[in-house]
């Protein structure tokens, strides 16, 4: 504002001054006129006509004015560009600086603004809601009815609740992620179809649900692209499906990995089925005037009613949570914090670097002094040099910031990787116009927030002052103090940086140390998903699994094999619903233990070096028909049966009348995730011996791993593998072949792509400190080169000198270093979300950092100092 | 008679060579000296004065006049207006030369060679 008045009043002194200037002109040619004898009126148009036109006169002048502004700043523009090549070393310094900071925002803005802040790409996006939960399909049905604040609809995001698809006779078979929607999915997302047309109201009902809407790679990479795949009928899990759409190109569902949409299957005659097996999540949408408060406290009196609508007892805690969320906020979930996080490591990477820069234009501007004492003296204004230093840092700015776009660009590819599986923008996220413009935006906020000081520092010096400096061994007292505190800032805020890093690489060191509870090396595991069609007859699934394991046995370097419906680290959760004995459901009271589920074939345990702890290991003799039997883990033991011995003990899966006996214990293994934060509706881990099992549809699995311990290689095992299922049941799709130990390193990619991006951005911070600590210590000792000088001839010892000097550097950092570690352990609480294993004040974490940043104030004061200590005190002593 | 387009900078620089004058003084100068030969428009002349002080050839400042008792706004030359001034004189002095070389006479132009070998 102040800025704005001080132009206004200056504009009306310059109108001023040209009026009075063509008044005066006026007035003279009239007193000249009348002199020569014409009467007063005739003089005073005679004066008009000699100026002409009064108002062109003065738009003429006034445009000189803008001119001159733009004038001079291509003149300063041209000169920074001087000075800058002048100091090519300066200028390298200062734009890799900046690069750096202004790269790593931009990139990291990219993602902030492809996933906070850009809305979801689907009509109305504020008005998507996530009501949390998983519902059964009777329960959505349910909401659908009893709801007045929404609308819902709903899908299924994992293969647990059906999304696992086998598409065949279309060239190999191939499983594909696709998704099991209500038919009214499309509408309330508004979404249409590229081709066809998407689910009509009711299709998703019984008999009128063999249908199917594909996704727009899918159409170009099996089908070709073919615009006459409308109508046609497809096999689907081996099911005969007609095609009705096929989405566009840009259209991203909630999971975006499906590609494929096939209707739920509603048969309102079956009352039980629509309420047992797969919960699955929904989306809403407010109706009209409904607000988001509105429709939470809806479901939170919805869902007593729907627990009392289930054919079976319902624990009255079920979804007793309930709530509704914005759907982005839901989506984007947990990346939030992470990308928030990031956003200001990288903040503070910039930080540092302009104050790097700062302190570099600094030194510069010490010794330009006498070239704007100079230009002072020819006379001009303190406002036009202020105004050129502050040009030559937009140019440098613009500079850095030109190269950090060029970095953006290579990092953000690598950042993309950060995003979760099921981000709805995934796919379409990329540098535009927007990240253009903050790139533009931050090199202006950052030159000014490096060259603002510097540059009314330089403005100020003094006249003689600076004059004198050029013979007299002056120093620049108060320029080398305000260098100095920019340095501890930027060691402190390095120390932040490099502490977040360390805390970090801690974590992930403590995850791979962690013993998951089995052995992977040697093992590897394929998936192997023959669709309930191959599989329909249980008899003949076993029967394919007996043939395959039997001749898998066969293979060279194989030493034993087994099958699972699931790998641990994976993600997956097959589960059961039980009841366990001594812990008798009563109705409407507890919730009914949901159980981590493994089918397994006997040699499971041996091939994944999982030990029996307690009781006996599956036979071959546990089958299909024989007493039904069970294995628990010890946590799962102790859990239920606290203190007794859990041989013997009896469970039942809900939808069974048998009980099934446990007859062994083995060690717990981290199904979940590495950091052993089970999943909190999981109460408990049993095998079931394959021939026995049932997952939560209440069918045989029929997708299994084969998992074999193996000399051979991935590749070759992968062919073989695939030739043998090829052989022994065509149509069924085989997936990749994974070692255990990649799954188990894999399992921790995303904390160590976040140590990866800390460990960058403090290895940048430090590099930027130590030289901006070498820059400071150096520049100081060169001023001090007489007094040096004379410390020498008065007998001051090399070591003493070097100590000197070093002392410099280490007061620095280790000030740097208090401020920074009080604002670590402030600031490290932001980060213990992604910490495991120790505390977001892990003493060795700061003891190494403390450590590694002494060093760093060696290495900065070691050349200084060395240069110190050969200081001739001849040579200083007759110095300038 | 007009002006040759580019010329007015030249003569006020000139002008004000001669020590510091404000705009109507110096477009009577121009006019007196050059037998009124020369008229120098007042809406050009004040433009061309601020374009001068833009370019730093010249500064300005509101001074009193000698002999009457008000203030006038009186321009002076700079140093690097002088070099200006120096800079244009001599690109004057060669379009002239080279202007008079092409309306010459051949003959003239002939005896001008014969002379100058």
């Amino acid at each position: 504002m102040n800025l704005w008045h001080r132009w206004q009043s200056r504009q009306q002194a310059r109108e001023e001054d040209m009026r009075k200037e063509l008044s005066a002109d006026l007035e003279l040619e009239a007193e000249e006129q009348r002199a020569a004898g014409v009467s007063a009126e005739e003089a005073r148009y005679a004066a008009q006509r000699a100026l002409g036109n009064r108002t062109v006169v003065e738009e003429e002048i006034r445009d000189l004015w803008a001119w001159t502004w733009f004038e001079h700043l291509g003149q300063d523009i041209r000169y920074s560009f001087r000075t800058l090549r002048k100091n090519a070393g300066f200028t390298l310094v200062a734009a890799l600086s900046l690069a750096l900071g202004i790269g790593g925002n931009a990139a990291m803005f990219s993602l902030v603004d492809g996933v906070l802040l850009r809305p979801l790409p689907y009509s109305e996006p504020d008005r998507l809601v996530r009501p949390t939960g998983y519902y059964p399909t009777g329960g959505f049905l349910a909401l659908q009815q009893l709801s007045r604040t929404m609308e819902f609809a709903a899908y299924s995001d994992k293969p647990e609740n059906g999304s696992d698809f086998n598409l065949t006779g279309q060239g190999e078979a191939v499983h594909l992620a696709g998704s099991i929607v209500s038919a009214n999915i499309f509408s309330l997302l508004g979404a249409g179809a590229k081709l066809g047309r998407t689910f009509q109201p009711g299709e998703d009902h019984a008999g009128q649900d063999n249908l199917v809407i594909l996704s727009h790679p899918l159409w170009r990479s099996k089908f070709g692209g073919d615009p006459g795949i409308i109508g046609r009928m497809i096999k689907i899990n081996g099911v005969d499906r007609r095609v009705v759409g096929v989405m566009p190109p840009n259209f991203n569902f909630l999971i975006p990995e499906a590609q494929l949409w096939v209707p739920l299957h509603i048969d309102p005659g079956n009352r039980d089925a629509i309420w047992e097996h797969g919960f699955k999540p929904v989306v809403g949408r407010l109706r009209p005037h409904a607000t988001l408060a509105q429709a939470c406290s809806e479901i939170r009196s919805m869902v007593p009613e729907i627990i009392r609508m289930f054919p079976y007892p319902m624990a009255r805690s079920w979804n007793a949570d309930a709530t509704v969320l914005p759907l982005q906020q839901d989506l984007v979930g947990n990346v939030r914090t992470k990308l928030l996080v990031l956003m200001g490591a990288v903040g503070v990477v910039l930080m540092i670097g302009c104050v790097n820069v700062a302190s570099l234009l600094l030194s510069l501007s010490s010794s330009r002094r006498k070239e704007f004492a100079l230009r002072t003296a020819l006379g001009a204004a303190r406002g036009r040099i202020v105004r050129q230093l502050l040009t030559e840092s937009v140019v440098l700015a613009m500079v850095g910031g030109a190269f950090g776009l060029a970095l953006a660009f290579a990092a953000f590819s690598g950042l993309k990787t950060f995003l979760p599986a099921d981000m709805p923008s995934g796919g379409e996220l990329g540098m535009d116009w927007r990240v253009l413009a903050f790139v533009t935006a931050l090199s202006l906020v950052t030159s000014l927030a490096f060259g603002l000081a510097p540059a009314l520092r330089a403005s100020k010096t003094g006249l003689a002052d600076s004059v004198k400096a050029g013979g007299q061994r002056s120093t620049d007292a108060a320029g080398i103090s305000l260098r100095r505190s920019l340095i501890v800032g930027e060691v402190a805020l390095a120390v932040v940086l490099v502490v977040g890093a360390g805390l970090l690489i801690r974590t992930l060191w403590r995850l791979m140390e962690v013993n998951p509870g089995f052995r992977g090396e040697h093992v590897l595991s394929v998936r192997v998903t023959p669709d309930q069609s191959s599989c329909r007859e249980r008899a003949a699934c076993l029967a394919l699994y007996d043939e395959l394991l039997r001749r898998a046995r066969e293979m060279t370097g194989i030493s034993e094999v087994s099958a699972a419906n699931t790998v641990p680290l994976t993600g997956e959760a097959p589960y059961v619903v039980a009841e366990m004995e001594e812990h008798p459901l009563r109705e409407g009271e507890s919730l009914a233990p949901l159980l981590w589920a493994g089918a397994i074939t006997p040699d499971y345990f041996h091939v994944m070096g999982i030990p029996l702890l307690q009781g006996r290991l599956f036979r071959d003799s546990d089958a299909e028909k024989s007493g039904q039997v069970v294995i628990v883990s010890a946590a799962t033991g102790q859990k239920f049966w606290r203190g007794e011995n859990p041989i013997g003990k009896h469970l039942r899966l809900v939808w069974d009348k048998d009980w099934r006996t446990v007859v062994g214990v083995v060690g717990n293994v981290r199904q979940f995730n590495l950091a052993d934060r089970p999943l909190d509706w999981i109460d408990g881990a049993i095998y079931m011996p394959y021939a026995q099992s049932v997952g939560a549809d209440q069918k045989l699995p029929t997708a299994m791993y084969l998992i074999a311990r193996t000399s051979a290689g991935a590749d070759s095992f992968g062919g073989e593998v695939r030739e043998l299922v090829a052989s022994v049941s065509p149509n069924v799709p085989v997936g990749e072949v994974r070692t255990l130990e990649a799954i188990v390193v894999d399992s921790a990619a995303q904390s160590r792509s976040m140590m990866w991006l800390f460990l960058v951005f403090a290895a940048t911070a430090l590099a930027l400190a130590a030289m901006g600590t070498y820059g400071v210590v150096s520049y100081a000792t060169s001023q001090r080169t007489f007094e040096i000088g004379v410390r020498v001839a008065l007998g001051a010892s090399r070591s003493s000198i070097f100590g000197m000097v070093i002392r410099q550097s280490l007061e620095l950092v280790i000030a740097g270093l208090g401020l920074g570690a009080a604002a670590a352990l402030a600031l490290s609480r932001l980060l213990s979300s992604f910490l495991y294993g120790i505390s977001a004040q892990d003493p060795l974490t700061f003891v190494a950092v403390a450590g590694l940043l002494v060093l760093l104030a060696l290495a900065a004061g070691y050349i200084p100092a060395r240069r110190a200590t050969k200081v001739n005190p001849i040579t200083a002593l007759r110095y300038e | 008679m007009e002006l040759l387009q580019g010329t007015l900078d030249m003569l006020i620089l000139r002008t004000l060579l001669l020590g510091p004058a404000h705009g109507h003084e110096i477009a009577k100068h121009i006019q007196r000296t050059t037998d009124d030969l020369l008229q120098v428009e007042h809406g050009s002349l004040y433009p061309a004065l601020h374009r001068l002080e833009r370019q730093g050839w010249a500064i300005s400042r509101w001074e009193a006049a000698k002999d009457r008792n008000r203030q006038f706004k009186y321009y002076r030359l700079t140093p690097t207006g002088k070099k200006q001034l120096a800079r244009e004189e001599s690109n004057w002095k060669q379009l002239v030369a080279a202007i008079s070389r092409l309306m010459a006479p051949a003959w003239d132009r002939r005896c001008g060679a014969g002379r100058s070998r």
